[in-house]
């Protein structure tokens, strides 16, 4: 089996999907339910359409117990803020309400969701808060971090769960005329490597993030080569080892962890429930940094929802401004799905791009670029 | 206002605490972040530091975070509390300073070139630190003393400040009048510092040797050393009073036309001020909000310096942007921030730079979407069915309430009876002037059913007028277990009372207990309060007969309890006939048929029969039962005139037209006094005085005039007040009436909706209250009765359409009375 093929990158806490396909539903390995909660109104949406939100260490997803296609997917990534307020609901009135935030592509999208039971949105607030404040504390785990503070005195700063499998002196990376002499650290996690003479010079790179490991003769002789995938920077970092014999055993062995992380990564995210963090409070521990994890549960469930429905046909699909082109791709390319216009909170969204920018004479400021003739003080005199 | 749109912004910073617990960044010094060219001719970086000790620095490449972007993460030992990059230590060099509690350290920043962007390599070296004598809270740098290099400042938190030149302390001094933090600004222009004083006051301080005078002279490296050796003294060149404390300073580098030294900017609690360079208070601009910071940024144009904008942040949220006073535009920011910055990032000049107290840098540019909150759909559509439903549902239970209430009032540990008695008080005594009737005396029989006693229970009574209580509220101090009984006096004033009910309630609240309990209870003043039986009287002009079903039954069967002297039946009730006298010297008689059930109502005075008629109604249901077994049936069928009517309307509306009329007068007559008595006024200051006595004449005899017209507008109140009751009774009466006749029968449910519209407060017609509503409901109950068109009804045909239709349903109801057998439809 070829690696490379089967290795595709997480997008699902990346994006904010609408109405994907089953199989985009379906939980990437490492992916884990924290909870779920059935009779959810997506107001904003559907409303007055009971659904199911799952919580997961890397989306939230909701979709509707009717109509599995009306669904929707926001990557943790995306969710900027999490409030509840009070919202009109069609099925239970003015009901206290989660809010969520988030940003995609320059879109920033508002989602409003209900629940009939007080007590238990207030179940649903604290899971989906504490779930998006561990994972967005926990970006070591996932992100590529070049030039950062990974390392605590002279030691790699372990991350919890991490443990060094491997830690080889000697290592030159490539990516400078000099070649600088390093040290690099195989985990269970990452791949970390950092300069001898400088330890702020030093690249993290966490196996899901590598798209490609390979060894490749250079004109500095035979190197090891990590491709990065091309969303997170697309970078091709080189490392040179001395022996051969060690460079290939290196190679082998960060293939093989590589391979291992990819079909059960680990996001960092492991398991949090509100029992725990009680028990965690009241006992007091240290403080150490990164989130305090409880231990790792099974996951709780794969979508049972989905599981014991029948596999949904087009024929009950109902026409909605949700699903207005109603063309539905498959999974991970991510272009084709429906825009989510309703969710949107601004009426326009903003392609940034250097292009729309320009610089005002008069405010002496950047501003988004008007059309021939406007002026920003003729908009501002408007108003 | 507009938005802030987003170019860059750096990931959330890791944090394991609750973020909004504490603060990432010093929020109030405008610390934690500058903007350095840490490579020559290379982009400008941003260099962050934060309480956690953790150096950043970051470099956009494009519009998303890529991780490239960051320079250098460090984690310092200490917390930073400011950062500065210039010339500390040689005049070619530029360092990165880092404030520290307790140390100042200089770094040196170090750049290896790379093969690829992410070779890139960064590093910083500590080279010295200068240990300070105390806490620091803050620093600032410049050129201080005309020195070649940068000097810097420190602030400390014993309030002093200290100046240090590379890697030696200067002096420290304590600045006269100084708060322990305040914002300092040195001003090159002539060598001096600004602060903000206790006193609210902007002082403006020049550092001076007092050994030696000849600073002026030098200007070497020289000088500098002698400042070393020398004591300097700050001395107050000037001082400005602000009366805000001010937070921050700057001065402005663009200089106007005959403009000497720089403007200075000072940014209060809730105002800006702009003062010239000599300390004299120019102008001031007052901010909605309270500003927080603000950055003053040059604008260029072919490199030249155009002019000087101002970003004013606001606590809530706002940024606004000044242009020589004048505000040009306004954002909303999302988070509030601690530090702002316009620079030149990713080659697009004029970008805003912000540090949020999260310690989040984010690069923005101005948008020109609106900025909108979002709005929450509301629902409209609704489901009727269910919403009558659930109305249903709540009327059901507020009457299970109300009901509960009730069998809650029935446990009230205070009980209360009324005792109506049906004669009036013998005694004269008294009787308040104004009364024209004997005094009545009404007895509240009060019970307590608890053991304890009960303090300051309440009574209150509330008659209609004209009926008067002598003391509406009496108040019992104790009630122990028992009864106590209250006696209420009551008397009848000028006019015949329309309204003979009465409704008292009883007011106390438990010991200990604040809650404040009420029994109600009402009652029925009997007739003979509003006059006495006496022997009939011939004169009458109005007569109306009521027929029943009964056997002839005498008045003095009727009429026995009330008759003047108790028991004793007058011989002129033997001949089944009785005369009523109220108190206001109006007779009334009432003749009873020998043969039938039929008795005739009497008198000269059409509103002198109201109360008669009903208390003879209620007379007649009550002792019904006595003589005959079937349901009793009162009956009217005469008709009614109903010209007898009208002219008590008219009376009302001539009042009212009459009262307008008047009141225009007063109007008119006071201004007229008015405008004599300012021109009085004037002439009195003349020089040359003119006669003025025809004018004083005048003066009277206007102040006498409205001295009369506002006599007459009294009088004719207490007139149209007496008009307006006589009306009441005879719409009563006339309602009374129909009520009695068998189209009304026929008509209940509407007629009963009549009957409730004739409220009180629509009868009181010259209060000229909003009455269209009433009168429109009135005029289309009768369309609907008489099955007419809807009419149309405004304020200026009301009056005649009321009475129209009135007089057309009364119409109806009298030929109905005749065809009495005809089926309606």
């Amino acid at each position: 089996m070829s690696i490379s093929t089967s290795i595709n990158q997480i997008w699902q806490d990346n994006e904010v999907c609408f109405d994907i396909s089953k199989s985009a539903l379906q939980l990437f390995p490492g992916e884990i339910i924290f909870d779920h909660f059935n009779n959810i109104e997506d107001i904003k949406g559907s409303k007055g359409e009971s659904g199911t939100l799952s919580i997961t260490n890397l989306r939230i997803i909701w979709f509707s117990e009717k109509n599995i296609r009306r669904n929707i997917s926001i990557g943790q990534n995306c969710i900027f803020a999490v409030t509840s307020r009070s919202a009109q609901s069609k099925l239970m009135g003015i009901t206290q309400s989660l809010y969520l935030f988030a940003a995609y592509h320059q879109t920033r999208y508002e989602f409003i969701f209900t629940y009939p039971q007080k007590p238990e949105l207030g179940r649903l607030f604290i899971t989906v808060k504490s779930v998006h404040k561990a994972y967005s504390t926990s970006r070591m785990y996932r992100e590529i971090k070049i030039r950062g503070a990974v390392l605590n005195g002279t030691e790699l700063d372990l991350l919890p769960e991490e443990e060094i499998k491997q830690k080889i002196n000697g290592v030159c990376n490539l990516s400078n005329n000099i070649g600088n002499i390093g040290i690099m650290y195989i985990t269970n996690i990452r791949c970390v490597w950092h300069a001898i003479n400088n330890e702020n010079f030093n690249v993290s790179i966490p196996y899901i993030q590598i798209s490609e490991v390979k060894l490749k003769n250079t004109q500095y002789g035979n190197a090891l080569v990590l491709q990065t995938f091309s969303k997170t920077g697309g970078y091709l970092l080189g490392f040179r080892i001395d022996p051969l014999d060690l460079l290939k055993k290196t190679a082998k062995e960060i293939k093989s962890y590589w391979r291992i992380a990819n079909q059960k990564p680990n996001f960092g995210i492991l398991s949090l429930s509100l029992e725990g963090k009680e028990e965690l409070a009241n006992a007091e521990t240290p403080k150490t940094p990164g989130p305090e994890y409880t231990k790792p549960k099974p996951a709780i469930f794969v979508l049972p929802e989905v599981e014991s429905q029948n596999i949904i046909i087009n024929d009950d699909f109902e026409m909605d401004f949700n699903l207005k082109d109603g063309t539905f791709s498959d999974k991970s390319s991510g272009e084709n799905r429906s825009k989510g216009d309703c969710y949107v909170e601004m009426s326009k969204s903003l392609n940034v791009n250097d292009n729309c920018i320009g610089w005002d004479p008069d405010l002496g400021l950047a501003i988004e670029k008007l059309s021939e003739g406007k002026t920003a003080f003729g908009l501002w005199k408007l108003i | 206002m507009f938005r802030l749109n987003k170019f860059w912004q750096q990931p959330l910073p890791n944090s394991d605490d609750d973020e909004d617990k504490k603060f990432i960044n010093n929020f109030y010094l405008n610390g934690g972040m500058i903007l350095a060219e840490l490579v020559e001719n290379e982009p400008l970086s941003i260099i962050t530091g934060c309480f956690e000790g953790i150096l950043r620095i970051y470099c956009p490449h494009g519009h998303e975070f890529v991780p490239h972007d960051l320079q250098l993460e460090k984690k310092l030992e200490q917390p930073i509390l400011n950062l500065g990059f210039s010339d500390f230590l040689n005049t070619n060099e530029k360092v990165l300073a880092i404030l520290h509690p307790d140390e100042l350290c200089y770094y040196s920043v170090i750049v290896t070139e790379g093969l690829d962007i992410h070779g890139l390599q960064f590093d910083i070296k500590k080279i010295s630190s200068v240990i300070l004598p105390s806490k620091a809270i803050s620093f600032f740098y410049d050129n201080f003393f005309n020195c070649e290099k940068a000097l810097i400042c420190i602030q400390l938190f014993n309030g002093n400040i200290i100046f240090i030149d590379g890697n030696e302390i200067y002096f420290e001094k304590n600045l006269p009048n100084a708060l322990m933090y305040y914002p300092i600004k040195y001003i090159a222009y002539n060598d001096a510092f600004l602060i903000n004083t206790l006193s609210f006051q902007l002082m403006c301080l020049k550092f001076v040797s007092v050994t030696e005078e000849k600073q002026q002279k030098q200007k070497t490296q020289k000088y500098v050393s002698s400042y070393k050796q020398s004591t300097l003294e700050p001395q107050v060149l000037w001082t400005c009073l602000i009366g805000e404390h001010i937070s921050d300073i700057c001065a402005s580098k663009k200089y106007e036309k005959n403009q000497e030294g720089p403007k200075l900017i000072a940014l209060g609690s809730t105002s800006l001020f702009f003062i010239s360079h000599k300390g004299e208070l120019l102008s001031s601009l007052k901010l909605d909000s309270t500003p927080t910071n603000f950055y003053l940024y040059p604008v260029y144009k072919d490199d030249q310096l155009l002019r000087e904008n101002l970003i004013v942040v606001t606590a809530s949220n706002h940024l606004l942007i000044y242009s020589s006073h004048k505000l040009v535009w306004t954002a909303k920011l999302e988070k509030k921030i601690v530090n702002i910055a316009v620079a030149k990032i990713n080659n697009i000049p004029g970008m805003i730079i912000t540090l949020n107290i999260n310690g989040q840098v984010e690069v923005c540019y101005l948008g020109t979407n609106i900025y909108t909150t979002p709005i929450q759909q509301i629902e409209i559509n609704k489901d009727y069915k269910e919403m009558e439903n659930e109305m249903r549902d709540l009327k059901e239970l507020i009457e299970r309430y109300t009901k509960n209430e009730y069998e809650k009032k029935e446990k009230s540990v205070i009980s209360v009876r009324v005792n109506v008695p049906t004669t009036l008080n013998n005694s004269k005594s008294n009787i308040p002037d104004d009364s024209i009737s004997p005094s009545y005396t009404v007895e509240f029989e009060i019970k307590n059913s608890v053991n304890f006693s009960i303090l300051n229970i309440k009574l209150l009574v509330s008659p209609a007028e004209p009926i008067i209580a002598t003391k509406p509220c009496q108040i019992i101090e104790t009630l122990s277990n028992g009864t106590t009984i209250v006696p209420v006096v009551f008397y009848v004033k000028d006019y015949i009372p329309c309204n003979l009910d009465c409704q008292a309630s009883l007011m106390y609240s438990l010991p200990n207990s604040d809650e404040i309990q009420t029994v109600n209870c009402s009652f029925k003043f009997p007739i003979i309060i509003c006059g006495e039986l006496v022997s009939p009287s011939k004169e009458n002009k109005y007569k109306l007969t009521i027929e029943t079903n009964l056997p002839a039954v005498l008045l003095s069967d009727i009429y026995k309890d009330i008759c003047p002297t108790e028991g004793v039946i007058p011989k002129y009730m033997n001949k089944n006939i009785v005369g009523f006298k109220y108190w206001n010297k109006m007779n009334a008689t009432i003749n009873g048929s020998t043969r039938r059930g039929r008795y005739r109502i009497s008198s000269n005075y059409l509103e002198a029969i109201y109360l008669l008629l009903i208390d003879l109604k209620k007379r007649i249901e009550k002792i019904s039962s006595n003589y005959i077994t079937e349901d009793l049936v009162i009956s009217y069928q005469e008709s009614f005139e109903f010209n007898d009517y009208i002219p008590y309307f008219d009376d009302i509306i001539e009042k009212q037209i009459k009262f307008n009329a008047l009141s225009d007068t007063l109007i008119n007559k006071t201004l007229q006094y008015k405008v004599i008595q300012k021109k009085l006024l004037l002439h009195y200051k003349d020089k040359i005085p003119v006669s003025l006595v025809g004018l004083r004449n005048l003066l009277d005899r206007t102040y006498a005039s409205i001295h009369t017209i506002s006599g007459d507008i009294i009088n004719l109140k207490k007139e149209s007040k007496k008009s307006n009751y006589n009306f009441i009774l005879i719409t009563h009466m006339l309602l009374e009436l129909w009520s009695l006749k068998d189209f009304a029968r026929k008509h209940k449910e509407h007629f009963d909706m009549l009957y409730e519209s004739f409220s009180q407060e629509l009868l009181l017609i010259s209060n000229n209250s909003n009455d269209l509503i009433y009168l429109q409901t009135i005029i289309n109950i009768i369309n609907i009765m008489l099955k007419k068109d809807k009419e149309k009804v405004t304020d200026a045909n009301k009056k005649t359409l009321l009475i129209e239709n009135l007089k057309l349903l009364n119409k109806y109801m009298n030929e109905k009375a005749f065809l009495f057998n005809e089926n309606d439809e």
